[in-house]
C-alpha cells in the first residue's frame, strides 16, 4: 500500500514548483537545482506522489547527441488539484500565524 | 550508481534506471558525485522501508557475525562463571587460567553474586544467538524470531545487573556507555531482521521449502 503524502516542507516546496507550470516537463536534476532538494531528499519524494498518483512520467530523448534519455516529471490533475490546495492551506496558516504576531 | 540502482527494491527498479540517466546529464564532476551519493541514500532508504535490506549478503553477514560477538560474550561469560563455581567440572582450562591471578580476580565478587538462573538465561541467550545466525544464513524468515528474544533476555538481564551495587563498584562509566551501544546496535540490526521477517516474501523465495 502506498504511503500516504505528506505536507513536510520539502514536499511543499516541491508541489509549489510544479505549481509555477503544472502542464511542463521536468527532469530530477532541474528541480533538484529549483527547490534546492538534494537526490537523495528528491527522489523519494518523487515516488511516492507516483505511488499516490499525483506525479506523471515519462521518458524523453536527450538533447545533446551521446547523452542517456531523461526522466521527465510533471503533476497529474489530481496532483496539482492536492498542490493548489495545500498551497492555500499554507497561505491560510501563514496569514493566521502573521496574524497572532500582530495581536501579541 | 550501479550499485545504488541495483540496490532499489524490485518495484523501484525504473526509478534506479531514471537516477542513473539523470547522472550523465551533470557535466560538473563534484555535483555528480553528490548526486550519485544522495541516489545511493534513496536505495538505501527504499530498501530500508521494503524490508529488503537482508537480500544482500553483505547484510546478511554482518548482523550473522554481531550476532556471533553477541553469542560468544555470553557463552565465555557463562563458561567464566561455571569454571569459578565447578572447578572440579572439565571446562577448556583457558577458562579456569583466567579466573586464576589475573585482572578477572577482580571480577570474583561479581561471579558469587551471580545466581543460578542468570548463568541459564546467559546460556540461553547465547544459544538463541547462535540459533539466529543458522537462520539468518539459510535466508529463513525466522531469524528475527531467535535475534528478538535473545536480545530481550540479554538486555533484561544487564538491566538487573545494573542495580547491583557491585557493578558500580566494578565498572566505570565508560564500560557502561560502551555497553549501552552495543545494545543499540544490537537493537538496531535486531529492527531490520523484524522488518525484514514482516515484508512479503518474493515469489522465487515463497516456493523454496525453506522458508
Amino acid at each position: 500500500m502506498p504511503r500516504t503524502v505528506n505536507a513536510s516542507r520539502q514536499t511543499r516546496d516541491l508541489l509549489s514548483t510544479f505549481l509555477k507550470d503544472p502542464k511542463a516537463w521536468r527532469h530530477g536534476y532541474e528541480l533538484s537545482k529549483e527547490t534546492g532538494l538534494k537526490s537523495g531528499t528528491l527522489y523519494p519524494i518523487l515516488m511516492r506522489l507516483s505511488d499516490q498518483g499525483l506525479l506523471e512520467s515519462r521518458w524523453r530523448d536527450a538533447e545533446e547527441p551521446g547523452r542517456p534519455p531523461r526522466h521527465i516529471y510533471r503533476l497529474t490533475i489530481r496532483g496539482a488539484a492536492f498542490a493548489r490546495r495545500l498551497a492555500s492551506e499554507s497561505d491560510t496558516q501563514l496569514v493566521y500565524d502573521m496574524t497572532r504576531r500582530v495581536k501579541a | 550508481m550501479r550499485i545504488s540502482a541495483t540496490a532499489l527494491p524490485g518495484g523501484r527498479a525504473a526509478w534506479g534506471v531514471a537516477m542513473q540517466s539523470e547522472l550523465g546529464h551533470i557535466k560538473n564532476d563534484h555535483e555528480a558525485l553528490r548526486w550519485a551519493c544522495g541516489c545511493l541514500r534513496t536505495s538505501a532508504l527504499e530498501s530500508f522501508r521494503a524490508g529488503t535490506l537482508l537480500d544482500f549478503r553483505l547484510v546478511r553477514w554482518s548482523i550473522a557475525l554481531w550476532a556471533m560477538y553477541r553469542a560468544t560474550d555470553d557463552l565465555c561469560n557463562t563458561c567464566l562463571v561455571l569454571s569459578y563455581k565447578f572447578p572440579h567440572l572439565w571446562l577448556p582450562p583457558i577458562f579456569a587460567h583466567c579466573v586464576h591471578g589475573d585482572d578477572y580476580q577482580q571480577l570474583i565478587p561479581l561471579f558469587n553474586a551471580t545466581a543460578g538462573w542468570e548463568v541459564a538465561v546467559c546460556l540461553l541467550s547465547g544459544a538463541l544467538y547462535l540459533l539466529a545466525i543458522v537462520s539468518l544464513l539459510r535466508r529463513s524468515c525466522y531469524a528475527a524470531a531467535f535475534f528478538l528474544p535473545a536480545l530481550a533476555l540479554n538486555f533484561g538481564l544487564w538491566l538487573y545487573e545494573l542495580g547491583k551495587p557491585l557493578y558500580a563498584q566494578l565498572f566505570s562509566l565508560g564500560d557502561f556507555a560502551q555497553e549501552a551501544l552495543v545494545y543499540l546496535t544490537t537493537a538496531l540490526l535486531s529492527w531490520i531482521l523484524w522488518r525484514g521477517a514482516r515484508s512479503p516474501q518474493p515469489a522465487h523465495r515463497q516456493s523454496n521449502p525453506r522458508h
